[in-house]
């Protein structure tokens, strides 16, 4: 073959080998890109959706157990599921960081958690919840799906339980999404090998506490 | 020099060329679709704290004079002010945002209802109903109140002129028709063969001009987004 025609093939073989990788990388971010996306408008859907069932009068539905409200992920393990379990008791241990502020749930609580847990899965049939409450969490925690947990903290609980005060909540959705192409690429939000997007609604003056 | 040229002037200069053309068209894609990415999610948080004041803490929109029984809106001297109410949903607003990056521009207007039959006769948007700024620390590019409240101006005359106009094409046709009837009604009964109604004077509208700080990674480009919201607690 003439020299000319070697020079062109070397050529292009260098030009693919930069070019390849780059979209390659491109593709996978784009990838976990438009997962996180989804993510993020799913979270924000239903934690607006939270929010109005809250300030519903009279939910229309069965009034769950919190150990009701735990959708696992077939084959997960034991460790990840006691995990979920463990989120819905840090919910209402007083000595926990994610203690959400008073220690029971009233049965519209309840009530509106349940409807809230159906509106997600209804959005995303994959994704499991709540996020399981293990340190450190890791992404073989998630098994490769969109674990999201719905949780709520009160806007004006100051002090002790006033049971005939209607109070206000924030509704927070947060959903752990596993990455790939993000983590490959070594950035610190995904070191992980997932990010956790959290977006949050209010439920203005959403019910009382009689427990 | 001419050896230079000679050598990328062949087909494997050419070959370069097409090469380096093809990757800034794709680092171009890539940086437009971040570009647009961005402004996406801060049109959801847009829509997202529109949906929250919607639910949100409000006070009553309508001023009533028990001496007189009429219906009026509300201004700087009225109970409660005009500032208050609208103050009640700017601050929520701050209170809401994800971060300092938005801005709201807000203003209150009202439909002027003929109280016997609930017909739109005009619009009350005086000066007496400014729009209120609630800018956040970080929202350069939003910060400016003349242009902020120029748009949120314009969105409550265009939509009150064609909400009026539009129930106005369609006037009720007997004193037992419905339509073209809009308004807050007081009370609705028949006495023999009479039917009686009554409305508030008045309808009022929240209009919500928001924006958030341009993203400027192909060109500089803001977020905006506009909001009519019928408020939930018109009368107390």
């Amino acid at each position: 073959m003439p020299k000319k025609v070697f020079q062109e093939l070397g050529v292009s073989l260098v030009e693919t080998a930069i070019a390849l990788p780059l979209i390659l990388m491109a593709i996978i971010v784009s990838y976990d890109l438009t997962r996180i996306y989804i993510a993020i408008v799913m979270a924000q859907d239903v934690a607006l959706m939270s929010a109005k069932l809250s300030n519903a009068s009279d939910p229309d539905v069965d009034t769950p157990a919190v150990t009701d409200l735990i959708k696992s992920i077939s084959g997960e393990s034991a460790a990840t599921t006691n995990g979920r379990t463990q989120f819905w008791t840090d919910q209402l241990n007083s000595s926990s960081t994610t203690y959400h502020g008073v220690a029971y749930y009233t049965d519209k609580e309840l009530k509106t958690l349940n409807q809230a847990y159906g509106y997600l899965n209804s959005l995303n049939s994959d994704a499991a919840f709540p996020i399981p409450a293990v340190t450190p969490l890791r992404a073989t925690n998630l098994n490769g799906e969109v674990n999201c947990s719905i949780y709520f903290t009160f806007a004006d609980l100051t002090g002790p339980i006033d049971t005939t005060y209607n109070y206000s909540r924030i509704f927070y959705v947060s959903c752990a999404v596993p990455t790939w192409g993000i983590s490959l690429l070594g950035l610190s939000i995904a070191k992980s090998g997932y990010i956790i997007v959290t977006r949050s609604a209010y439920a203005y003056h959403s019910g009382g506490l009689a427990p | 020099m001419m050896k230079w040229i000679q050598k990328f002037s062949d087909d494997k200069g050419m070959v370069y060329v097409e090469f380096g053309m093809s990757v800034g068209l794709l680092l171009i894609i890539i940086v437009g679709f971040a570009q647009q990415y961005v402004r996406s999610l801060d049109r959801i948080n847009h829509y997202a704290v529109a949906n929250q004041i919607l639910m949100g803490p409000q006070d009553k929109m309508v001023s009533f004079d028990s001496s007189t029984g009429v219906f009026s809106a509300l201004t700087s001297t009225s109970t409660p002010t005009y500032t208050q109410v609208v103050d009640t949903i700017g601050n929520f607003f701050l209170s809401r945002i994800p971060n300092q990056k938005f801005a709201a521009y807000i203003r209150v207007g009202y439909l002027d209802i003929r109280p016997t039959t609930g017909e739109p006769l005009s619009f009350t948007l005086t000066s007496e109903q400014p729009a209120l700024s609630y800018i956040g620390s970080n929202a350069s590019g939003c910060d400016d109140t003349t242009v902020g409240n120029q748009f949120v101006t314009r969105l409550a005359q265009g939509r009150l002129n064609n909400m009026m106009l539009n129930i106005q094409a369609t006037p009720p046709a007997d004193a037992d028709d419905d339509t073209g009837r809009v308004g807050i009604k007081i009370y609705d009964f028949k006495l023999g063969t009479t039917r009686y109604r009554q409305y508030a004077e008045v309808m009022p509208f929240i209009f919500i001009y928001m924006c958030s700080t341009p993203v400027n990674f192909v060109y500089s480009q803001a977020t905006d987004t506009f909001h009519t919201i019928a408020p939930r607690r018109p009368i107390n």
